[in-house]
């Protein structure tokens, strides 16, 4: 009879054990939360060329994008062309990419469309810098979320010296940089 | 059954052996680093930002610190007094920079430029607002609708200029703010070739002889143009060297000084430059290192162009508008060497 | 529950409803020729469903849990192995994983407080609740960490139980240094330095590729090394297992006390049976106890010490500890370039005062947390060693519970067949 009670408790015990713990884990978890993913703030990002060296993945998960509202279509694209080129054609010694990944197409005089070959891109952040500095910031960098394996702790967000990658909720998985125009900004 | 097995190696190595694969591995994982970006990842412009010293041919005389939030708009009205146009708010400073008084205004103008006649224009983003020679709002004219967006205003006798960035125009309107006429468009037939602005950053502005020149940013140099809208002549110097225009569209800003040198601002690169009348370099007037390199202005999120302004006084200083400092430095020319 | 699973699913897959960045407002061309901007493309994640997740991991278990338990079948256990080894392994690149939930779960008590999903507190819990009942099912055939380290150990040798017993005390160490790192916002030590994800990711920094591959290595002939001696998740469940409430056992029936798996377990989860004689007198070791308690406060007290004293060390985990150093020696003239953060602070706003309070606050976390750390490694310390010291009388070859990974290697050794009429 002794030793059967003391099963009972044991049993007991465990039983209340799963429950507390089960229980703690229902509360603490949040019935709304959602999954969270990394992303890049393009407001923060210093274009310090991290991103292409510290994903987990080769070739980085992390790669240009380009908002085409905000381009200027320039002829003489600093993203694009080295900064001391001389010729503004699409000879290789004048592209500023270093793996030719952002294409250029004649629109119409004088405007130029710039795509990013994702293929290629390997988010070393070099045209996004050129196109800054000088021009609108049209390029930006994002991580793409169909690459990204979304680490629990991302290495690239462990080395940003500027503290632009955070955890966001997924369903805004990007941070685009966007135009808005005139009358939305002041509404 | 009784033999215990022999190993070859001791029980006692395999525990040495255990021990020193464990200190290796977190050994291996404390000093784990991945390599920093190469040179061939690194955008780096620093090599054209250095500026020969004999090259610079002003320097600083002085520097005022402004008490205005923003700092967008620069002009130098026919007494010398200084106008400087903020949030909020336009400030009036003595040709010293001592402040004199504050005129009122709702938002931030973009620019500000004062007619012969004492009036001020101040560009209210799509429309030109007109005030008294005091202050006092007189009208507003007409709305240039929601793509406009006017970055800079000059006044003759009879005519103002604004030029609209967003519309990628120069509208020309009488002093009562009637519309006049639109200049630079694109028209192959009279050979003009467009204005071509990436970016909201177009200026315009009047040589000494009273002509009208235009800043066509996208193709990195000048437009000359009659009152009719014809093309009279152009310039461009597109190129990152000290004598060209950098990036894809610049220059931001340009003033013409009584001798009819012109004083260029560019964005990317901060420099500003004076070319003679006949397009030809003169010198450097402020170099990156003294308004603010790339690295320091694209680290520090600088969205705007730190030169906001550019202005001469009448004796021929060249005052800068420093926004993220919200600073005016005001640069003389040095001694001509003998 | 299902309910709220759905609710995250749907939450998963409303990717970008809403975006949100930078703004600018300067307006593109506008083309004559018709020309139409390309839509900027925004793939969403590629993504598993929880509930596949959450069914396969409690599937597997349960499986396992039949197959260690009721078929005592060690080929079973290796099939469910690999099953779970392609899956979370190089289906799910080690992630989302047991092992690293820990870490989000105690977050919400001691670190950052950020809300976690369902799916990883599922996760976290499934495993702990399973050794509670069955033993560490999880470790022999679901973890994909452990699934990878088995598949390499083909020629396993025991190592001396001493040499177990103190490389045992390093898991306990790197559990102490994740909650270190949660508390003291360094952040995921134990992602951080998962040895074996890079192999599911077929890619990593080249350091932590070697650790994986030293681990392996070594765990040709010290099988399994990275679960014994430094799994941070595997102290949990050690600790749910050794209450389970069934656990595998060497023998179905009765121990014949043939000898015969004395050899066969190269975890040294398997006790030996106690001498009929006692080596000493009942007395020497209740002396011997008695002295244990009374030196535990000692232990302790030098242990949390310790740990006030490494404090400086451990708070060299920290980024803005580093970062502060580096401006201070900057500012000191001792280097002549700049690395990438030092220029990045440089360029912020931050003075460098700024930084330094910064750093000062973080190492009075780290004080803190290095006390409670060293307490917590004294005590785990003290408690083996008065584990080692009671004598235990058993006069059968029995598991111990707690180190036992329910791999099934020992039940082909023995001899003995399961009676048909005997319940377990």
């Amino acid at each position: 009879m002794d030793s059967r009670d003391k099963i009972d408790r044991r049993e007991f015990i465990r039983a209340a054990a799963v429950l507390a713990a089960g229980g703690g884990a229902w509360m603490a978890a949040r019935p709304d939360a959602e999954g969270m993913v990394w992303q890049i703030d393009p407001a923060k990002c210093i274009q310090c060329g991290r991103c292409a060296t510290n994903c987990v993945l080769n070739p980085s998960a992390v790669k240009c994008v380009h908002t085409y509202e905000i381009c200027g279509y320039c002829d003489l694209c600093s993203g694009y062309l080295q900064p001391g080129a001389k010729a503004r054609d699409t000879g290789a010694e004048n592209e500023l990419c270093p793996v030719g990944a952002l294409k250029r197409k004649f629109i119409e005089e004088p405007f130029y469309e710039y795509t990013v070959d994702e293929e290629r891109c390997f988010g070393c952040a070099k045209c996004v810098k050129g196109c800054g500095q000088f021009g609108n910031g049209s390029l930006h960098l994002q991580i793409k979320r169909d690459l990204c394996v979304n680490c629990n702790e991302c290495s690239i967000a462990r080395n940003c010296p500027s503290d632009a990658i955070r955890r966001v909720p997924a369903r805004r998985g990007y941070l685009f940089k966007q135009w808005v125009s005139g009358e939305e900004s002041e509404g | 059954m009784d033999a215990i097995p022999k190993h070859l190696i001791p029980a006692w190595l395999w525990a040495v052996l255990a021990v020193a694969a464990m200190v290796l591995a977190l050994a291996l994982a404390l000093t784990e680093r991945r390599r920093e970006p190469g040179p061939a990842l690194l955008y780096d412009v620093s090599p054209y930002e250095a500026v020969d010293p004999a090259k610079v041919l002003f320097r600083e005389a002085k520097r005022i610190s402004l008490n205005l939030d923003a700092p967008t708009a620069l002009c130098v009205r026919g007494d010398g007094t200084i106008l400087v146009a903020g949030q909020d708010a336009v400030l009036v400073l003595d040709s010293s920079g001592g402040e004199k008084g504050r005129i009122a205004v709702e938002g931030a103008p973009d620019c500000l430029a004062e007619g012969p006649d004492g009036r001020l224009y101040l560009g209210m983003r799509t429309r030109i607002a007109v005030h008294d020679p005091h202050g006092t709002h007189l009208q507003s004219w007409q709305d240039l609708g929601p793509r406009a967006w006017i970055t800079s205003i000059v006044a003759d006798e009879q005519h103002v200029f604004a030029a609209d960035a967003g519309n990628k125009v120069i509208c020309r309107f009488d002093i009562s703010g009637n519309l006049l006429n639109r200049i630079g468009e694109r028209d192959p037939e009279r050979d003009i070739p467009g204005l071509v602005v990436p970016s909201p950053y177009i200026d315009v502005l009047l040589d000494p002889g009273g002509g009208l020149w235009v800043v066509n940013p996208g193709r990195l140099g000048f437009e000359h143009y009659r009152a009719d809208g014809s093309l009279a002549s152009s310039w461009y110097r597109p190129g990152i060297e000290l004598d060209g225009f950098s990036g894809c569209c610049n220059p931001i800003h340009a003033v013409f000084r009584s001798d009819a040198s012109l004083v260029t601002v560019e964005k990317g690169i901060n420099r500003v430059k004076v070319y003679s009348p006949d397009t030809t370099l003169l010198g450097v007037v402020a170099t990156p290192e003294m308004i603010g390199t790339l690295a320091e202005a694209a680290a520090s999120f600088q969205e705007e162009a730190l030169v906001r302004d550019v202005a001469v006084d009448s004796e021929d200083r060249v005052l800068v508008l420093h926004g993220p400092r919200r600073e005016l430095l005001i640069f003389e020319e040095r001694a001509p060497k003998n | 529950m299902i309910y709220r699973l759905a609710l995250v699913t749907l939450a998963l897959a409303a990717v970008l409803g809403d975006q949100a960045g930078a703004e600018y407002r300067f307006p593109m061309p506008e083309f004559e020729s018709g020309y139409e901007r390309p839509q900027m493309e925004a793939p969403p994640p590629k993504l598993t469903s929880p509930v596949v997740d959450v069914a396969l991991l409690a599937g597997l278990m349960a499986l396992t849990a039949f197959a260690v338990l009721k078929l005592r079948s060690r080929n079973w256990v290796l099939t469910l192995m690999v099953v779970s080894l392609f899956y979370f392994g190089f289906y799910r690149k080690g992630c989302v994983c047991p092992v690293g939930a820990t870490q989000n779960v105690f977050n919400i008590l001691i670190g950052d407080g950020a809300p976690v999903p369902l799916l990883i507190s599922i996760f976290f819990l499934l495993p702990l609740i399973f050794a509670l009942y069955f033993g560490r099912v999880f470790c022999a055939a679901v973890c994909p960490l452990g699934a990878i380290q088995e598949a390499c150990a083909v020629q396993p040798v025991q190592i001396p139980r001493t040499a177990e017993n103190v490389l045992g005390m390093f898991a306990y160490a790197y559990l102490g240094l994740a909650m270190l790192g949660l508390y003291t916002g360094t952040g995921f030590l134990i992602c951080r330095y998962d040895p074996f994800v890079g192999f599911f990711r077929l890619g990593g920094s080249f350091n932590m590729l070697m650790a994986g591959g030293v681990l392996l290595v070594i765990g040709i002939f010290i099988a399994r090394p990275y679960c014994r001696f430094l799994c941070p998740y595997g102290v949990l469940l050690r600790w749910a297992s050794i209450f389970s409430r069934r656990h595998a056992s060497v023998t179905p029936a009765e121990c014949i006390q043939c000898r015969l798996c004395e050899t066969s377990c190269p975890y040294n989860a398997i006790n030996l049976p106690t001498p009929a004689v006692q080596s000493e007198p009942r007395r020497a070791g209740a002396r011997r106890l008695g002295w244990m308690l009374a030196a535990m406060p000692l232990v302790i007290a030098a242990a949390g010490l310790a740990g006030v004293l490494a404090h400086p060390l451990l708070s060299r985990l920290h980024p803005v500890i580093l970062l502060a150093e580096r401006i201070a020696a900057e500012q000191r003239g001792d280097f002549g370039d700049l690395t990438i953060e030092s220029e990045a602070f440089h360029a912020s706003q931050q003075s460098p005062a700024e930084l330094y309070a910064q750093a000062d606050a973080v190492r009075r976390r780290f004080r803190a947390a290095s006390a409670a750390f060293g307490v917590f490694l004294g005590l785990a310390f003290w408690g083996r060693m008065v584990r080692l010291s009671v004598i235990r009388k058993s006069p059968d070859y029995e598991i111990d519970r707690g180190a036992c990974l329910s791999c099934g290697r020992c039940f082909a050794y023995c001899p003995v067949e399961k009676p048909n009429d005997v319940a377990a």
